[in-house]
């Protein structure tokens, strides 16, 4: 039984999410291929107004590779993070401290995204460590699947992101959409 | 400027039973699409799948992981439409509901492959249950413009609710 979205149809038992708590801050969709993707300026515009933050990456990659994310520009040695991963034939669990976290493996393709959708919690609270918490696959040739978590042993708020790959010398190709989302505080 | 975002854009509850739940004439304006489905069977351990735009070929890939008690595993099966819930077990015709929940990214982007992120547990009627996390792929660079779920085998019972939900480009 088909139903049109020509109109909202409701049958009961759903209760809408409150207007305003879930907010596009700022979105990137590369008209050219570029090295990383960075988002600043983050404390100062939405601490007072946001608890959390979700970043929702759909990633063109230029090699068979791994993305990675690090906080204030720190490129020392501040991150852990882990993974439970499924390729298509095995599961297996792996972690370690790193210089970034890792993110999303992907694919060197034109059509065939890594799509990652990436839950910073508390990112501007100055009490504790920074958290993340990762869903990511891609269904390709570098089929995979992966729950992720990440630490950057740091206190300080989080005023900007750098997501890029991890070889290096790719950069995302065009077409490639970062888009930054904020859950309001109570 | 922020955007305010989440949008809810149906939500059905059915009160008999459906072969197929399926949204039609999906509208562009959102940068991805969320579902939620809470489900129960005409027939024990079937899982749920779905289709975009109406595609029944052989267009699409899953990569899944899940765990069951103390087993886990990862396959790519399924090539004619996308994994929603059920890698071990199915789903059950009473009780414990399966559920699940799961992204359509960029669905109305014309330049990528439409590629989708689901979480789900099931359970069956004697209780066993499994969790499972999956990434799909439609080969096709069309925007989605209709989600059609259904189960591997048997309808979905009365009291399945599928609620879908766009997010703010």
């Amino acid at each position: 039984m088909p139903f049109g979205l020509g109109f909202f149809a409701t049958a009961g038992g759903s209760t809408p999410v409150a207007a305003g708590s879930f907010d596009l801050l700022e979105s990137q969709v590369l008209g050219s291929p570029a090295a990383n993707v960075t988002f600043s300026n983050l404390a100062s515009s939405y601490a007072s107004t946001y608890q959390h933050l979700q970043l929702r990456i759909v990633a063109l990659h230029s090699a068979d590779q791994n993305g990675k994310m690090n906080f204030n520009n720190d490129t020392g040695s501040s991150y852990s993070w882990h993974q439970l991963q499924g390729n298509g034939s095995s599961a297996s669990s792996y972690g370690t401290g790193d210089i970034w976290m890792q993110i999303g493996y992907g694919p060197n393709s034109t059509t065939q995204p890594v799509v990652s959708i990436i839950d910073l919690l508390d990112p501007f609270e100055t009490t504790k460590y920074k958290t993340t918490r990762v869903l990511t696959g891609s269904a390709s040739s570098t089929n995979n699947v992966k729950l992720m978590s990440g630490s950057w042993r740091s206190t300080d708020a989080i005023s900007t992101i750098v997501v890029a790959e991890v070889g290096g010398s790719g950069s995302y190709k065009t077409g490639s959409r970062f888009s930054l989302y904020g859950w309001k505080a109570a | 400027m922020p955007t305010n975002t989440y949008t809810p854009l149906a939500t059905i509850t059915l009160t008999g039973t459906d072969s197929e739940v399926v949204f039609a004439s999906i509208p562009s304006g959102y940068r991805d699409l969320i579902f939620s489905i809470s489900i129960l069977g005409t027939s024990n351990d079937q899982s749920c799948v779905m289709q975009l735009n109406a595609d029944g070929g052989a267009n699409y890939s899953n990569v899944r992981m899940a765990g069951w008690g103390a087993s886990y595993g990862s396959n790519t099966t399924g090539t004619s439409y996308i994994f929603v819930s059920g890698y071990n077990y199915g789903l059950a015709t009473s009780g414990a509901y399966t559920i699940a929940q799961g992204s359509i990214m960029d669905y109305s982007a014309t330049d990528k492959h439409k590629t989708t992120l689901i979480r789900s547990r099931s359970s069956r009627d004697n209780g066993d249950t499994d969790t499972t996390a999956g990434a799909g792929r439609w080969a096709n660079t069309n925007a989605v413009n209709q989600i059609k779920f259904y189960l591997t085998a048997g309808s979905f019972a009365a009291g399945s609710t599928f609620s879908l939900f766009g997010v703010a480009a």
